[in-house]
């Protein structure tokens, strides 16, 4: 969603909720998402892809929704932050998928050779690990 | 072994962590195929859930459990254009799935 949707998209649903709604956001942390390979208890890590435009973009995101907070829309009540773990047994499944999801982060030269090594020498899957938090925010009566 | 997202269940933890949607008329924005939708609505008195992709819209209503058919509706709409008759039946939760 666009930035200037994000304060928009926020009013319209604080429209559409009854006067004791909640609202649930579940957005990425503005954090790298990092990929692994499992294997029999070990986990290679393979460090982090370039995500950094998406890290700019959630952290404009975030500021908009905190201004809605400011506004009396919603205040939070509750958050949890969490590691959302996507499951993949090759590397052109991920690659597959990536697309499917239009993601824009880079990988990093060099990674994809690396997790075909690993996968081939030793089997077991490969791990995309996206920081995640949910926000639990209840309607208020202003706007 | 195929491709799994979340199969520890950790998000759908947290989302029954912080929220309570049994029996509740819930608005989901950004249900891209359904993935998350198919793991809290059997609790739900109804969901709509909404997405700008039409090609994940189709496979989340090719895919949706029997069990949910009656319950859910999966519309191709952007929260930002979606007509406010839509919107109007007054939702008791609203789920922005890694939409902002």
């Amino acid at each position: 969603m666009n930035l200037e949707g994000v304060v928009h998209a926020l009013k319209k649903i604080h429209h559409s909720l009854r006067a004791d709604g909640v609202m649930l956001d579940i957005h990425p942390q503005p954090k790298n998402i990092r990929m692994e390979v499992w294997q029999e208890g070990r986990v290679e890590s393979l460090g982090p892809l370039d995500n950094e435009d998406d890290i700019r973009d959630i952290r404009q995101a975030r500021a908009r929704l905190s201004l809605v907070e400011q506004q009396g829309l919603f205040i939070t009540e509750r958050r949890k932050t969490f590691d959302l773990l996507e499951h993949y047994p090759t590397v052109e499944d991920w690659l597959e998928r990536r697309a499917w999801e239009g993601e824009t982060s880079v990988i990093p030269e060099g990674m994809l050779d690396s997790i075909r090594h690993l996968l081939t020498a030793g089997g077991g899957e490969l791990i995309k690990r996206e920081p995640i938090r949910a926000s639990l925010l209840r309607r208020l009566p202003a706007g | 072994m195929t491709v799994s997202i979340d199969p520890e269940g950790t998000e759908i933890g947290v989302i029954h962590e912080l929220v309570d949607v049994s029996g509740k008329a819930v608005l989901e924005v950004g249900c891209g195929d359904g993935r998350m939708t198919w793991r809290y609505a059997e609790q739900t008195a109804s969901v709509l859930a909404l997405d700008t992709n039409e090609e994940k819209i189709e496979d989340a209503i090719r895919n949706t459990p029997e069990a949910l058919r009656s319950k859910v509706r999966f519309i191709v709409a952007d929260i930002t254009d979606a007509e406010l008759d839509l919107l109007r039946d007054g939702f008791e939760v609203a789920i922005l799935s890694h939409s902002l």
